[in-house]
């Protein structure tokens, strides 16, 4: 079956999207599942603004995805620039911003199939890292596994 | 369904290394399809 995939999506508000799931390769770790990466590409000029619509679509994308594909996927949050709420409290980063709204459009009962998990990898001269992981629960035990072997890295 | 976060507060350099390279790589492959977007959204004549 082939992994790699793309879809082309146009929102309401005019902004073109590409939602992209490429293998990752796997030359050092070795999980016995594949781990893809998924990509939520803002193809138009300007600074990404995300509907509620928008985020239920990507969510949908990832959803049947994964009903069809026995994966891991991830999601690496990318810094570009991205619109938020101006009132709010707290200044975040795009990518923690990015991590927060992909949290967001799992959090929902129709889900709970699910397990996702959020890692943040701190980077005081480059920008803090953050990537999920998402995949069913059945594969519980290999994500565990591969946050106890970022962990090793932790000092 | 609620994610849990993992913080790495104190990653090696060999982990920063890993996600510089892989954002690097990232905004690379972004810049690329971005710049072939016709192929993806052809104008209508």
């Amino acid at each position: 079956m082939e992994l790699d995939q793309e879809i082309t999506f146009t929102t309401d508000e005019g902004y073109e999207y590409l939602i992209r799931f490429t293998e990752f390769p796997q030359d050092n770790f070795e999980y016995n599942i594949h781990i893809m990466d998924v990509s939520l590409i803002l193809m138009s000029d300007g600074v990404e603004k995300n509907s509620t619509k928008t985020l239920l679509f990507f969510s949908k994308c990832i959803n049947e995805y994964l009903l069809k594909n026995d994966v891991i996927l991830y999601y690496y949050c990318d810094t570009a620039e991205i619109q938020m709420r101006s009132n709010r409290n707290k200044k975040m980063l795009p990518q923690e911003f990015r991590s927060k709204l992909f949290s967001a459009m799992f959090d929902q009962k129709n889900f709970e199939y699910y397990i996702l998990k959020a890692i943040k990898v701190s980077d005081p001269t480059n920008g803090d890292h953050y990537l999920s992981l998402i995949s069913h629960i059945k594969n519980t035990r290999t994500i565990e596994q591969i946050e106890q072997d970022i962990l090793k890295y932790n000092k | 369904m609620k994610a849990q976060t993992l913080h790495i507060e104190n990653p090696s350099k060999e982990l920063l290394v890993f996600f510089r390279k892989l954002r690097a790589t990232k905004e690379e492959t972004k810049a690329k399809l971005v710049a072939k977007k016709d192929l993806y959204f052809p104008k209508s004549k």
